[in-house]
């Protein structure tokens, strides 16, 4: 099992005095008393009903061990997203030092992996429990520990795509209960697109 | 009497803004826009939750408690919270910008494709005609149709709010070239204005140092910044440019929840819970 944890680049910022990536993770977070579940860890092994608890996601479903397909996120929504779950598909932001991510493609929708040990430390850094300079000050020593992740870059790329398709294909069956046109030509009054 | 209340949310980083509207028949219509709500940190639910209770709100038990939820722009800051939001309250709309490279979007787009407490949701432009909320009319000023930047700030759907003789403007993170198109059509009636990407430099001023719609927006505005000290927002050089304007300002990282409300007649009143 891949241990790493997987985040995609939402936006760089380049000033000086803030040289930092905003990434994001997915995780899945119980609101509510959701049973069914079962706990193993060092400490403990053994069935336990979680609430308020949110686990960041590793991997598909499956035990495949990273994103490699567009269905693999696609089954993530299937499984986590369903109305009458007690826990749902969220995303978080993590700021990461550019420094890290220099080797592969620093650009929007790019998928990295890290280590626990780095995102501890960016975590902590976003959740503001460390200051910048230590954070860039640690990170020099990590450089091996965030690696980017191209067929996972890839495969986020189709299922988007994929996803705007059905949505448009939803868009068109059912245009006639969406927002009109305002007609820009013609002054007041409006037209279905 | 009609009504119209928005708050924007001290969430720390990022944005949060609940829109409340009261018809003349007495009913209550309400809107999202944008969430920036964490596992860790579930401000704008939590206040939320609590003022639906407070406040007796009688739609609270409707299946879409919101008219709209809209995503100004495809940032984390914006964004992350919105399923939160749209998970506990439901909304009858989604609405993001059309065009665009996803990321925390597409997380979205695909539980609003699928969930019951979505019914419908749709890119917008300019060219979209919404809905009323209540009594308030709604437009899109920005982006224009096929308009895409790969800066995402500049995508952000501006949006004005009017009801009656006065309006409410709220802006995204739009930057320069976003207020080239759109500054001279802020109108006269624009009485409170949220101050683009969080009092930053680049959301108030173009590559000279220019202001880019601080001239066009109507001296009796009253500004909203929605900011958190760390990321450098509001810039030195924007509270500056602000001080020598004759609009006022206030701001979420030293006013906490700012709220604005019209009558869309009467003086409007801002009040802030510090």
């Amino acid at each position: 099992m891949d241990s790493t944890i997987p985040i995609i680049i939402d936006s760089i910022k380049r000033e000086d005095v803030f040289p930092f990536t905003r990434c994001f993770y997915f995780c899945i977070e119980t609101t509510t008393p959701s049973p069914g579940w079962e706990l193993s860890a060092p400490w403990y092994r053994g069935p336990m009903v979680l609430l308020g608890m949110s686990a960041i996601i590793l991997g598909p479903t499956g035990g495949e061990g990273r994103f490699e397909s567009p269905d693999s996120f696609e089954r993530l929504i299937d499984i986590f997203d369903q109305d009458e779950l007690d826990f749902y598909l969220d995303q978080n932001a993590l700021w990461v030092p550019n420094m890290l991510l220099k080797k592969g493609r620093h650009e929007r929708g790019s998928v990295y992996r890290m280590s626990l040990e780095a995102f501890r430390l960016a975590y902590a850094f976003t959740d503001e429990r460390i200051e910048q300079g230590l954070f860039i000050e640690k990170a020099f020593g990590m450089q091996e520990a965030v690696f980017f992740s191209p067929d996972e870059t890839e495969a986020f790329a189709k299922w988007d795509k994929m996803l705007l398709e059905e949505i448009r294909t939803i868009y068109h069956e059912n245009r006639s209960e969406m927002l009109l046109k305002k007609d820009m030509t013609l002054g007041p009054g409006f037209e279905i697109e | 009497m009609s009504l119209l209340r928005v708050l924007v949310l001290d969430v720390g980083w990022g944005d949060c803004i609940i829109i409340e509207s009261q018809d003349s028949n007495g009913d209550w219509h309400f809107g999202l826009v944008d969430c920036n709500d964490t596992s860790s940190n579930q401000a704008a639910l939590n206040f939320f939750k609590r003022r639906v209770r407070t406040e007796d709100y009688p739609n609270i038990h409707d299946d879409h408690f919101f008219k709209f939820t809209l995503l100004t722009h495809d940032h984390a800051d914006h964004g992350q919270g919105l399923k939160g939001m749209m998970r506990e309250f439901g909304t009858e709309w989604f609405w993001y910008p059309k065009e665009g490279q996803r990321a925390v979007q597409s997380n979205l787009m695909a539980y609003a494709r699928r969930s019951r407490k979505v019914q419908k949701q749709q890119a917008l432009d300019y060219t979209r005609a919404l809905p009323n909320l209540g009594d308030v009319t709604m437009d899109v000023l920005w982006p224009q149709p096929e308009y895409y930047d790969p800066d995402q700030n500049n995508n952000s759907v501006i949006l004005l709010l009017t009801l009656h003789e006065q309006a409410f403007l709220l802006t995204g993170d739009a930057e320069e070239d976003a207020w080239s198109h759109v500054a001279s059509q802020i109108p006269r009636n624009v009485k409170f204005f949220k101050v683009p990407h969080h009092g930053s430099r680049n959301g108030s001023l173009d590559g000279n140092g220019q202001p880019t719609w601080l001239g066009d927006c109507p001296p009796d505005a009253m500004l909203g910044i929605s900011c958190w000290a760390r990321f450098n927002h509001p810039h030195q050089e924007v509270i500056d440019l602000f001080n020598n304007a004759p609009q006022d300002y206030l701001r979420t990282d030293l006013h906490y929840h700012l709220i604005a409300q019209t009558d869309g007649i009467s003086p409007v009143t801002i009040t802030y819970h510090r």
